[in-house]
C-alpha cells in the first residue's frame, strides 16, 4: 500500500500538480465539515462542556 | 439524416433496406475522428442484414428498427474493445455484451460505432489528455462538454438522432448543452449498469442525449428497469414510451434566491422567458428558494472522487504514467479526504435530499434551473489539464448539475434558446422516479419554444 499511497497522495505528480492539492484538500472538507444541514443531524450532537475536574470520560 | 427515429423505423420496416441504408451513417461516422473512436461498420451491417431479414417477414424488431445509433466507449459489446477514452493499448476486450445495449439490440437499433468520451468518464469539459476534444458541433472553438463529449457531438451534428451517455456529475446534460441537443439524465437505479465502466457508485447512471425530447424519453424507456444483476437498479413502474398532455394543476418552480447569482443575464432572461410561456399556457409557477443546492458541490464531489479512486486504485498504483494530468490530479484528491469526511458527505447527501423533499417538491411538481451558467465556453479558456485552477474550474462548470446528482434525482437538459455565441438548456428536475412528467414538459416545451421562434421568424 505504500506505492499506492505514495502515488494517490501526490508524490507521483509533478510539483504542480503537487501544489493544487492542500488547496482542492482544504476548499473540499469546508464544503463538507461545516456544512449547515450537518448541525441539525441528530447523528451529529452538540459535544457538551464538561467541567475537567469531574473526571469523567 | 433529419428523420426521426420513428420515421426511420418505419421505413426501414417497411423496405427492409437498413443494410442499404446503412452506408451513409458509416461513412459520415469515419469522417469524424474526433467524434468516433472506433466505427464498427461490419458489426453494424451484420445488424442491419439480421433487421432486413426479419422486415423481409413483414415483421418489426421494435421501436427502433433500423436506427443508426452509437454510444459513449463504455458499454461493453461481447468481440468489442471497450477504450473508455483511455491511453491507446488500455482498453478491454469484452466477454458480453452490457444489458443496455442487449435491450437497444432487441429493439431494433443498428449500433455503428463507439464514441469519444473523457478519460474513464471523468471531465466536464470534453478535453481528452490522449485523443483531444471533439468539435463543438454548434459554435466552432466552444468546449464539447463532458464527459459524454462524443455523444453530444454526434446527436449535435446529425450523425445519429440518439446516443448513450453516462452522468455522474453532469456528464449527459453537459455536453448536451453544449450542442444544443437534450440529455436526459435518469434518476439514480433507474437502468442497470452491468456491463457499463463504473466511475461512482452511488452517483452513476446511464441516459441518452437525443435530438428531441420524444426520442430522448423513448431511448431511455427501452433501458430502464432492473436485470437481476444490477443491485442498484429499481423494479419501479416502467416509463411511457409516449408524452400525454400535462396535469391540470401542474406546479413549476423557479429559483428565486442566490442560486442563480452565477448565471449570465442571457441565461436568467432565457428562464424567464420560459416561465411566461409556462403561465401563458395556463400552467401554474411559483418561487423556490434552492440554495441549498449551491452548498452540495464539494460533497457531490468527496463522494464521487473517493468512489473514483476506489476503482482506479490498483490500475493507479501499478501504472500511474498511464493516466492524463488532469485525471491523475483529481483522482489524488481522494487521499485528502478521510474515512470520516466521506461518511459525512453521504450523511449530507442524505439530509438533503430530505430537505428537498420537505421544502421544495411539497411546493412544486417540478423545477426549472439553468445547466450551464451561460453559453458553452471556449476549448482555449478550458483546456487547463492538472494545471491550477483545474478543480475549481469543473467545479464552475457543473455549478447545476452536480448538486442534482449527488441527490440522485432525474432531470432533462433542454435547449431553449440561440445566441451567436452558443445555445442556452435549461434542466426540468423532479423527484425520484418522475421521469416521464420531466418528459412531457419538455415536450410541451420544446413545441412551445418552436411556435414561438416560428412565429417570430
Amino acid at each position: 500500500m505504500e506505492k499506492l499511497t505514495d502515488i494517490l497522495a501526490g508524490r507521483a505528480l509533478t510539483p504542480t500538480e503537487e501544489a493544487i492539492l492542500p488547496d482542492q484538500a482544504a476548499r473540499t472538507m469546508k464544503g463538507i465539515m461545516e456544512h449547515p444541514l450537518l448541525r441539525q443531524d441528530v447523528e451529529i450532537p452538540d459535544l457538551v462542556a464538561v467541567d475537567p475536574s469531574e473526571d469523567r470520560i | 439524416m433529419s428523420a426521426s427515429i420513428d420515421q426511420i423505423a418505419a421505413a426501414r420496416v417497411q423496405a427492409a433496406d437498413a443494410e442499404e441504408q446503412l452506408a451513409p451513417y458509416l461513412a459520415a461516422a469515419a469522417a469524424e475522428p474526433t467524434i468516433f473512436s472506433k466505427v464498427e461498420a461490419e458489426d453494424a451491417r451484420a445488424q442491419a442484414r439480421a433487421l432486413d431479414a426479419l422486415a423481409a417477414k413483414g415483421q418489426s424488431a421494435g421501436p427502433l428498427h433500423g436506427v443508426p445509433l452509437a454510444h459513449k466507449d463504455m458499454y461493453d459489446r461481447v468481440g468489442q474493445v471497450t477504450g473508455f477514452g483511455a491511453k491507446a493499448g488500455c482498453g478491454k476486450l469484452a466477454t458480453a455484451t452490457c444489458t443496455v445495449l442487449a435491450r437497444l439490440d432487441a429493439a431494433g437499433q443498428v449500433d455503428i460505432g463507439r464514441l469519444r468520451m473523457s478519460e474513464f468518464a471523468l471531465g466536464a469539459t470534453g478535453h481528452n489528455h490522449h485523443w483531444g476534444i471533439p468539435r463543438n458541433t454548434i459554435k466552432p472553438g466552444a468546449i464539447s462538454g463532458g464527459s459524454s463529449s462524443g455523444a453530444g457531438a454526434a446527436v449535435g451534428a446529425g450523425l445519429v438522432r440518439a446516443a448513450l451517455g453516462s452522468d455522474t456529475g453532469g456528464s449527459i446534460r453537459l455536453p448536451a448543452a453544449c450542442n444544443g441537443v437534450v440529455g436526459f439524465k435518469p434518476t439514480q437505479g433507474r437502468a442497470p449498469v452491468t456491463g457499463v465502466m463504473p466511475l461512482s457508485f452511488s452517483q452513476d447512471t446511464i441516459g441518452p442525449l437525443a435530438a428531441t425530447v420524444a426520442e430522448a424519453r423513448l431511448v431511455l424507456s427501452i433501458i430502464a428497469g432492473p436485470d437481476q444483476i444490477d443491485p442498484a437498479c429499481r423494479d419501479v413502474a416502467p416509463m411511457r414510451q409516449r408524452a400525454k398532455p400535462l396535469p391540470a394543476g401542474l406546479r413549476v418552480g423557479f429559483a428565486s434566491g442566490e442560486l442563480l447569482a452565477p448565471a449570465s443575464a442571457r441565461m436568467t432572461a432565457a428562464i424567464e422567458a420560459v416561465r411566461s410561456l409556462l403561465q401563458a399556457g395556463g400552467h401554474a409557477t411559483c418561487d423556490l428558494d434552492l440554495d441549498l443546492l449551491a452548498t452540495l458541490g464539494e460533497a457531490a464531489n468527496a463522494i464521487a472522487m473517493s468512489e473514483a479512486a476506489a476503482v482506479h486504485a490498483d490500475r493507479l498504483a501499478a501504472a500511474p504514467e498511464t493516466y492524463g494530468d488532469q485525471l491523475r490530479t483529481r483522482l489524488a484528491q481522494a487521499v485528502a479526504i478521510p474515512g470520516f469526511a466521506y461518511v459525512r458527505a453521504r450523511q449530507i447527501q442524505r439530509l438533503a435530499r430530505k430537505d428537498m423533499f420537505e421544502k421544495v417538491f411539497g411546493t412544486a411538481d417540478l423545477f426549472i434551473i439553468p445547466t450551464l451558467f451561460d453559453v458553452p465556453p471556449t476549448e482555449a479558456d478550458m483546456n487547463l489539464g492538472g494545471a491550477p485552477g483545474a478543480a475549481a474550474m469543473i467545479g464552475q462548470l457543473a455549478h447545476y448539475t452536480r448538486p442534482i446528482s449527488v441527490l440522485g434525482f432525474p432531470a432533462l437538459s433542454l435547449p431553449v434558446a440561440q445566441t451567436p455565441e452558443g445555445p442556452l438548456s435549461i434542466q426540468i428536475v423532479g423527484p425520484d422516479w418522475s421521469e416521464d412528467l420531466i418528459a412531457d414538459l419538455g415536450e410541451w416545451l420544446e413545441t412551445a419554444l418552436a411556435s414561438t421562434f416560428s412565429s417570430a421568424g
